[in-house]
This record gives structure tokens, C-alpha cells and sequence, in this order.
């Protein structure tokens, strides 16, 4: 499998009240495409902050990330928007949408302000259609999104991320706010779209969750410090043992 | 505990609640300097008056001692005071200023003695003038204003070869003289120099007296002077003195507009700002609801945080606002008292009235939140309605690219929070269109027919030749002038008709009422010409046309005869229409044309007309201005009615002063409301910005969003004003115009390319690029700050 996201030596670190504090110390990992890779670690280990520097939404302190090939660090913050706008997808855990715009609305704006994108406003209504109607939220596409529960919001994130058929999704807590029942539709629905051939990483702190990737790194203060790899998930009665055997490796971790 | 409160909010949320308090230091600033000008514009004159000793009549006589005079007439009974002053009555020609002429002195000037002044005269620092030394005058401010003469100038007084150097030592302000429509100018000397003047018996037909009477019967000494022989040469009450402040009070009325506009956009912006601002804890007042803490408290909290703010900001804007309301006041008028004794009292209470009525909207705002659970306003989003349908477009529908589409989406969906701006950005480009609109039209030549003449090319004053026309036999001087002017017009390859208008000050009387009014005739005119609001042009000699104010006066109407008096002859005219005029504030009647009168009655003159025959373009009658001020000389005047609209009204070039000042203040106001405002969206916008910016938009596009909102609300603003311009034009200056005898009010001349382009798009511009500069600051919000965003 092709690499799209190689990450070398990264470093990362802030300077608050004169303090240094290295948030994320030479940290090194590939993911090829068609992978679902799970970041696990304890509260600030910097689990997100890994997220941000990967998908350049954060400066590099140091290190090289390069995504399908292209040195991020060395892209200006024109060029990283439009990665992250053409080639990456992104789901936070506060559902984040503009207030102001529909479901639906908000779920198309990356294909009507892409350039990848050549095709009508109706089109893109359409794919965006589509997209909701594979998540099971077609009725909410013309409510506010006030309107709407958090876990059918938090499917329209996944399909706003989805929208410009991005290479590789990134997602923070996917399923952080939301309740065990949604919490499940929404990793049900990511790993649906990893066995399409989404590539997708995400951060959790949910053994139950990272047990549908096909990979956990385990990172504990700002450095990788183990790596487990699962088979693809295709069978849901398989989880449970995917889960015990998960729990168990990270038991090892100390975690 | 509130300190410990405080102090931490206001270092946690700095630039919310340095927000807050530059618009309370506004607020404070507008209001208290706002306030305090419309106290001392609105009681200027009735404190100029009362500081001056205005009386309740005055009279303006000719001649030494022939005639009876007042005195004669007036008795103690009648006048508590009889106030006199000697004084020669000057023309413009008899004051030069190195030799020259003095253009700024263009009409009758008295000079006087400083010794026997029955009126107090007042320096610009609104110190009594007492005493002028020798060598020196006085000379009105307005005089001073029009910047030709300066103080420490050495102008030269002469009278048939009596003359003397004085040097300029000052301006006065003089209640009875100052005002732009009285255009009488007044000279101060001294005692000595006087006399130089007042010895010479061969001066005795320049001189006159000024009278000033105390009367409670101010109707008893009008009817005793129009019915006796005194030789006046004008007079009124104190309201016509008053009235013919008119003009100064435009200036001051368009001050009270934009006083009043001030504070409306304070209170406004204002409210917006704390309920917005408040709508943003609704959070924290949740989490303080959910751990158990009191209604009361809470509450209490805020306020005492807005106190801080409200105190801190109406301080420094109480500072602020005295220079500020002096600057203001300082553009109304240099020739009225406009101090206002307890401004500083004013300013203080305002400031404090800014700080109360803070803290009463932040009352209600918190009210709000208290009917919230604490469920409810941790979930309440922006205005704690949960569910309020908010997009109203559709992204899928539309046709406009994701960034306008997203900036006219917010406006619609979010009115309210838009009004603030479209409100603030409307009432400032209104100002400017009224000011503007005002000025263009005390200069368009449509004015001249409420000016008593009636529309031509060309007006030409020349005073020695025209005064030269007021004996008995003056009529056949000028026909004989004008047909002179009629041959030097065709040999000059410009064709026209000349014609002259001439002024009367003649009694009417009807019914029992005796009524002095200005009167003037057409000579060589054709009086269906003028214009008439009621009835028909006076068609024979025994008809006439008189204006509202002195058919109103005299108790008639279109049909009735009035018996004009005309020294010892009577005559009687058929009233045939009314006209409106704004020449001596709106009293008048017009003779007709072929009507045989002495010019020995005559007491002043307009212009010569000229009425070019070709129907030239205005091109070729401004090549031919220039070409008759060549023939003429500096000695006289060519003027476009335009000019003579200016000349006569005096204040549009004050207007264009307060026209500046208005684009000044209300570009300020713009940069800082649109500064204020975007910088408290982008606060509130924190999380929908870092959202577009992971989503993959870059930081122009964001910059291009919040910009094209300030953008797209000028445009709505501008659509709005040029709807209102108009209608706002007339209910600020109808009412003026009104005053000064033009009840119909006036034919408005809009410059439209300035006030619906030129202005519009430098507004536009201005907020644009402020919302601009100030959105450049979304740079430093980064995508990754999604995740920290509550």
C-alpha cells in the first residue's frame, strides 16, 4: 500500500511564561492508504496536538511531515488550506458548524469554495444529498443546525469532511460528546468509510472505538511509545475480542 | 470577591471589554458634548440678547434734523428707554484697505462713536468691548469672517474728502448687526475720531441715528412711526432681529441634527454592544446557575463589572467631550454668544446619565438570562432562543461565490446585529446629504425667485451708479443707463434685455392696519416673470402681489384693496396674488412694473438682470460673465444667480465648513463602529472561523467574508438614504426655510453624483477598509484552535 502520510522526527513545542514545554518529542510513524490508525495516549500527551502537526493545522517545531509526498512544513498557509480543503477531511469533537447556514449548506461550502471541485452548485447539492442520505441524515439536510441532535450533527461533520473526497480524514474524539448509542453510529459510519478505502486517523481515548482501526499507536509524553495492529474490522461479533485483546496491550503500555 | 471577580474578567476577556469601554467613552464623549450644545444652541440667542441689552424695538433713521424725529413722536410713556446713537451712514466704497476697495464690505456700513454705544458690543473672547483707543476700530465679526480684512489691517475711512487711517483692532459681536441677513456692518472708533466725522456740517446728509425703545407696547410705537414723518430707514422688533438670525440658526440646526444623531448612535451601539457582550456569558451564567449560586448574585457580578466599565469609560469620555462640544459649537457661529454658563454641569450629568443608563440595560440583559435554567443557558447559543430558525438562503440555490454568499447570509439571517450598522452608516451619510443638499441649494440660481427677482443670466451690482438712481429723477438716469447697457451687450456680440429691480419701504394700510413693508418694482421686467404660489401676476398698475407674512399682517387677501401710503400721497392697489420671499425674512410686496412711482421713495436696489435673447448655454454665459467683469472693472459686480443666492443668504459657505466638520465626524464615527463591531464578531465568531480555517478555507477568504458583510450593509445603507435624502432634506430645513418667509417651502437641489455616488463610495470605502484592517486579525486564529474553542 502507498505511504500518504509519513511522519519523521517530529517535534513540537510551546513557550508559555518563559517555560519550554515539548509537547511532542521526535515523533516518527507512516500511515499507508486504506489504514483507520487510532492515537491513544493519556490526557495531554499530546494526542491532538500530534493531530494538528500532521494535518497542518499547527506549525512544526521541527521534523518533517510529508502528506502524499509533499513536505507540509515547507507549504505556505495558502497552500496548506487548500490541502487541507482538497485532499483532507476533518471531524473535531464539539460538532462545529457555522450557525448561520443549514445542514446541508454547511456540508457542501468545502466543494463550493474548492477549485478540485468542476461541477454545478445543484451537483454538489446532490453529492451532498447522497452523502446524508448514506449516514442516515436526509431529513435534517434543510434544518438549522440547532435543529438537530448531536449525533446526526456529528454525522454531518463526517459528511462535510467527506465532501471533496479528501485522501485521508483526520478526526479529534469523533465520538467525545456524544452518547453511547450515537457514539457508535458515528464509528459504525467511519468504519464503513474505511472499508470503502478512506484513510482515516483519529484520536480517542475509547478502547471500544480505536478497536475498529487497523492500527493504535500508544503515545504517552509527547513520544510514541508502542504500536498495535489489528485486522481490518469487517465483522462486528469480532469486536468484543478485538476490544479485550486491545485493552490488554494497553494495559502493557500502562495505561 | 467581586474585585477578585473583576479583575480577573477584565484580564481574561481584555479586548471585550476594551471594546466595551471605547464605546462608553464615545458614548460619554457624544452625549455630554451633544447635550450641552443643544443647551446652548437652543438658548444662545435668548442669552445673547439678554447679555447685549437688545430692546424691545429698533429704529435706524436718516438725517440729522430735518423731519420730526423719533423722540418727537415717542414719548416716556410709551418707551421706558430711548436709546440713541449718532452715527454716518457709509458705502462700501467710502472703506478701503490699502487702496482697494474692501469686497468683503458690501453694504451699508455705520460708523459710531465707542462713548455712546446703547448696546453692549462684545470681543471674541465675549468680553464687553468699552473702550477703543484712538487710531483704531471695531469692526463686526462677520466682516472678519469672510477673511479679506484681519485684525491689525489699516483700513481707510473717507467721507467727501474727511478721512482718516484706523487700524483694525478687532470683531465685535453685535445682537442687533451680527447676523448674516442683517447686512448692515458697524464701526467702533473712538470718541475723538468720531467727531473728525461729526463736525463736518458737509456730512450731515450721511448721518442718521440708531434708536433702541423699551415698550411693552411694541404694536403702539410701530403704528406711531408709520403713521408720523420720521425718516426711517428700517425697523423691527426684537423678534425680527431674532429672525434674522435664521441663518446662523441653520448652522445651528444642522449642529442639533447631528448632536441628536450622536447620541441616537451611541445609545444604539451601546445597547448592541452590552447585549452582545452579555450574550456571551450566557455560558458562565449557566455554570454558575448549575453550581447552586443565587439569581441575585450573579447578577450582582455583572453589574458590578459593567459599573466599573461604565464609570472608568464616562469618565474619560466627560474629559473628552468638552473639548470635543467646544469644537462643535465654534463651527455655528463666530458672531453669537453661544457660552454656555453651566456646561460643564451639563457634560458631568450626561456622563453620569451614560453610566446609570449602562447599568439599566445591563440590569435587563442579565434579566434575560435569569429566565434561562442552567441547562438552558449553557445550550442558549447566542440570544438563549434555542430554536429560532436562522439561514434563510441556501447555499445550493445560490448563485454568489461561498464568501458573499456566507456575508449575505449572515446579514439576513442575523438582522438586528446588522441594523446597528446599517443605522450607524445610514444617520451619517444622511448628515452629510442634508448639509450637502442645504448648501447646493442656498447656491442655486432657483433661489434668486425666492429672493425677490425673478431667474436670468446675469445680475450686475454696481452700488455708486445704482445709488445715484434714488432722487426724483433717477427713473429716466436709469433707463437711460440700462439702455446703454443694452447697446454695450449687442456691440459685444451679446445680445439681451436689461432690467432692474428696485426697493421701496412703503406704508399699506387696510382694514385699520398700517403695515410698513419692503416693496419692489421691476423696471423694464415682464411681471409674469416672478414666481407666485397663489392667484395672477398683477396685471395693470393697480395691482400688486404681496407676500403671506404682509398680507397676514395687514389682515387681507387676493381680491382686497389696500390703500398704499406714499408720503402724503394715497394710492390703492387690487391684491391680485402672493409670492413667497425670504428677502426681509418673507415681508414684501411687488408693484407692477408699469406703475409710476418717484424713485425718490426708494430706499435700496437688487441688480440690474440681464436676459440674454439668444438663449446662450450656461458655457457661453460663463464666458460672458468673464467678458462683462473685463468691461466693468473691479469697481462691479457680474454675478450667475447662484452667486447672487450666495451673496444674499451668506451661510452656504458656513455650510460647506459643517459639511466638512459632518464628513470628518462621521467618518470617525464609521471607523470606529465598524473597528468596535468587527472586532466583537471576531471574538464571538472564534470557533466558526478556526472551523472554516481546518475546512480548508485560507485567511483572505475569512478576511473577504467578514469584510464583504460591512461591504454589502454600506450598499443597504446607501439604497436607504437615497429613499430618505430627500424627505430628510425638507423635515430638517423646511421649517428654516419657513422662518425666512418661504412657506412653501424651496425647490431642493441634490448634488446627486455627490451625495449618491461620491459620498456613498468614500463612506463605503472607509468602512470597507476598516473592516478590512480589522479582519486581518482572523490571520492569527489558527485551525488548530477548533479543538480548545468551548
Amino acid at each position: 500500500m502507498e505511504k500518504i502520510l509519513e511522519v519523521k522526527d517530529l517535534c513540537k513545542t510551546y513557550i508559555s511564561d518563559k517555560r519550554q514545554n515539548n509537547v511532542l518529542r521526535n515523533v516518527s510513524f507512516t500511515v499507508s492508504e486504506g489504514e483507520m490508525v487510532a492515537i491513544m495516549g493519556p490526557s495531554g500527551s499530546g494526542k491532538s496536538t500530534l493531530l494538528y502537526s500532521v494535518s497542518g493545522m499547527d506549525k512544526l517545531t521541527s521534523g518533517e511531515v510529508k502528506f502524499c509526498g509533499r513536505d507540509i512544513s515547507k507549504l505556505s498557509d495558502n497552500e496548506l488550506a487548500a490541502l487541507r480543503l482538497d485532499d483532507m477531511g476533518f471531524i473535531f469533537q464539539q460538532m462545529y458548524m457555522l450557525k448561520n447556514l443549514t445542514v446541508l449548506d454547511n456540508i457542501i461550502l468545502p466543494a463550493c469554495r474548492s477549485d478540485k471541485i468542476s461541477e454545478s452548485r445543484s451537483e454538489t447539492v446532490k453529492r451532498g444529498e447522497d452523502l446524508m442520505r448514506r449516514l442516515g441524515i436526509i431529513e435534517t439536510a434543510n434544518n438549522d443546525i440547532n435543529e438537530v441532535s448531536g449525533g446526526q450533527l456529528q454525522r454531518a461533520c463526517i459528511c462535510r469532511s467527506m465532501i471533496n473526497d479528501p485522501k485521508m480524514i483526520f478526526a479529534d474524539e469523533p465520538t467525545g460528546a456524544l452518547n453511547r448509542t450515537s457514539s457508535e453510529e458515528v464509528m459504525d459510519e467511519l468504519a464503513k468509510l474505511n472499508a470503502d478505502g478512506t484513510t482515516i486517523v483519529l484520536v480517542t481515548h475509547d478502547a471500544k472505538v480505536a478497536a475498529k482501526c487497523t492500527r493504535v499507536l500508544f503515545i504517552e509524553d509527547g513520544s510514541i511509545k508502542g504500536e498495535y495492529s489489528l485486522e481490518k474490522y469487517t465483522d462486528p461479533s469480532k469486536l468484543r475480542e478485538r476490544e479485550r485483546s486491545l485493552n490488554a496491550w494497553l494495559m502493557e503500555m500502562g495505561w | 470577591m467581586y474585585l477578585r471577580i473583576l479583575k480577573k474578567d477584565l484580564r481574561r476577556k481584555k479586548t471585550m471589554n476594551i471594546i466595551i469601554l471605547l464605546f462608553v467613552i464615545l458614548a460619554s464623549m457624544f452625549v455630554a458634548s451633544s447635550v450641552n450644545n443643544i443647551v446652548s444652541v437652543t438658548t444662545a440667542l435668548d442669552s445673547f440678547f439678554e447679555k447685549a441689552g437688545v430692546p424691545d424695538y429698533f429704529v435706524a433713521t436718516m438725517g440729522k434734523s430735518s423731519g420730526e424725529s423719533v423722540e418727537d413722536v415717542l414719548d416716556d410713556k410709551l418707551c421706558s428707554r430711548i436709546g440713541k446713537e449718532e452715527i454716518f451712514y457709509l458705502s462700501a466704497q467710502n472703506i478701503t484697505l490699502d487702496g482697494k476697495e474692501v469686497e468683503s464690505i458690501d453694504n451699508t456700513v455705520f460708523i459710531q462713536s465707542a462713548d455712546h454705544l446703547q448696546i453692549k458690543l462684545f470681543d471674541k473672547n465675549d468680553k464687553e468691548l468699552e473702550n477703543v483707543a484712538e487710531d483704531e476700530i471695531w469692526i463686526s465679526q462677520k466682516v472678519l469672517d469672510k477673511d479679506e480684512i484681519k485684525v491689525g489691517d489699516t483700513l481707510k475711512v473717507e467721507l467727501l474728502g474727511t478721512e482718516k487711517e484706523f487700524k483694525v483692532a478687532g470683531g465685535v459681536k453685535d445682537a442687533i448687526f451680527g447676523s448674516g441677513l442683517m447686512g448692515n456692518i458697524r464701526i467702533i472708533m473712538n470718541d475723538k475720531d468720531f467727531e473728525i466725522f461729526n463736525s463736518n456740517d458737509e456730512l450731515a446728509a450721511y448721518s442718521g441715528s440708531l434708536y433702541y425703545l423699551d415698550t411693552d407696547d411694541v404694536q403702539a410705537v410701530e403704528t406711531k412711526l408709520n403713521s408720523s414723518d420720521v425718516s426711517v430707514v428700517f425697523q423691527g422688533a426684537k423678534s425680527i432681529i431674532r429672525m434674522s438670525y435664521v441663518m446662523d440658526m441653520v448652522i445651528a440646526g444642522m449642529l442639533l441634527v447631528v448632536s441628536i444623531c450622536l447620541i441616537v448612535i451611541s445609545f444604539v451601539v451601546l445597547r448592541f454592544t452590552i447585549t452582545f457582550t452579555l450574550t456571551e456569558e450566557f455560558r458562565e451564567i449557566g455554570v454558575m446557575k448549575a453550581i447552586g449560586l443565587k439569581k441575585g448574585y450573579i447578577r450582582r457580578l455583572y453589574i458590578v463589572k459593567y459599573a466599573a466599565i461604565a464609570v472608568i469609560g464616562s469618565a474619560l469620555g466627560f474629559a473628552a467631550s468638552i473639548p470635543f462640544g467646544k469644537m462643535l459649537l465654534g463651527m455655528v457661529s463666530q458672531s453669537v454668544m453661544m457660552e454656555n454658563e453651566n456646561g460643564i454641569l451639563v457634560n458631568l450629568l450626561c456622563s453620569l446619565a451614560v453610566v446609570v443608563i449602562i447599568l439599566f440595560f445591563c440590569y435587563g440583559c442579565t434579566r434575560k438570562a435569569d429566565k434561562y435554567s442552567p441547562l438552558d443557558a449553557i445550550r442558549s447559543g447566542e440570544t438563549g432562543e434555542r430554536f429560532r430558525k436562522k439561514s434563510l438562503m441556501r447555499l445550493g440555490k445560490s448563485r454568489l461565490n461561498t464568501t458573499s454568499f456566507m456575508a449575505v447570509n449572515d446579514i439576513l439571517s442575523s438582522p438586528r446585529r446588522y441594523s446597528i450598522i446599517v443605522i450607524t452608516f445610514t444617520i451619517c451619510l444622511l448628515l452629510t446629504h442634508i448639509v450637502d443638499t442645504s448648501a447646493n441649494t442656498l447656491r442655486s440660481g432657483d433661489m434668486v425667485e425666492t429672493l425677490g427677482m425673478h431667474l436670468s443670466d446675469v445680475y450686475i451690482a454696481d452700488g455708486k451708479k445704482m445709488m445715484s438712481y434714488m432722487t426724483d429723477g433717477g427713473r429716466e438716469k436709469l433707463d437711460r443707463d440700462m439702455a446703454d447697457m443694452e447697446q454695450l451687450l449687442a456691440d459685444n456680440d451679446m445680445p439681451g434685455k436689461v432690467s432692474f429691480e428696485m426697493m421701496y419701504r412703503l406704508g399699506y394700510e387696510f382694514d385699520g392696519n398700517l403695515v410698513k413693508s419692503t416693496t419692489l418694482q421691476g423696471i423694464n421686467t415682464d411681471i409674469n416673470d416672478y414666481s407666485y404660489i397663489e392667484g395672477t401676476a398683477p396685471r395693470d398698475a393697480d395691482e400688486v402681489a404681496v407676500t403671506r407674512i404682509t398680507a397676514d399682517a395687514l389682515g387681507a387677501d387676493i381680491g382686497d384693496k389696500i390703500t398704499m401710503h406714499m408720503g402724503d400721497e394715497r394710492r390703492e392697489f387690487i391684491i391680485t396674488a402672493i409670492y413667497q420671499s425670504m428677502n426681509n425674512l418673507g415681508e414684501g410686496v411687488r408693484l407692477h412694473p408699469d406703475l409710476d412711482i418717484s424713485f425718490e421713495y426708494a430706499n435700496g436696489f437688487l441688480y440690474y438682470v440681464i436676459d440674454f435673447d439668444d438663449d446662450p448655454t450656461e458655457k457661453v454665459i460663463s464666458d460672458r460673465i468673464e467678458k462683462l467683469k473685463d468691461i466693468y472693472g473691479s469697481g462691479v459686480e457680474v454675478l450667475t444667480p447662484g452667486q447672487v443666492a450666495e451673496d444674499t443668504t451668506g451661510v452656504a459657505s458656513v455650510l460647506d465648513l459643517v459639511e466638512k466638520l459632518v464628513l470628518v465626524l462621521s467618518a470617525v464615527i464609521i471607523i470606529l463602529v465598524t473597528v468596535l463591531m468587527e472586532r466583537s464578531m471576531i471574538s464571538k465568531e472564534l470557533g466558526e472561523i478556526a472551523v472554516l480555517k481546518a475546512v480548508g478555507f485560507s485567511d483572505m477568504a475569512v478576511v473577504l467574508w467578514h469584510t464583504k458583510r460591512f461591504a454589502i450593509t454600506s450598499v443597504i445603507s446607501t439604497l436607504l438614504c437615497m429613499a430618505l435624502s430627500l424627505p430628510a432634506t425638507k423635515l430638517a430645513i423646511n421649517p428654516v426655510f419657513s422662518m425666512m418667509g418661504a412657506f412653501n417651502g424651496v425647490s431642493y437641489h441634490p448634488r446627486y453624483l455627490v451625495i449618491f455616488l461620491i459620498y456613498p463610495v468614500v463612506f463605503l470605502v472607509i468602512m470597507a477598509l476598516s473592516a478590512f484592517m480589522t479582519a486581518l486579525y482572523t490571520r492569527k486564529i489558527k485551525a488548530s484552535q477548533t479543538a480548545g474553542i468551548e
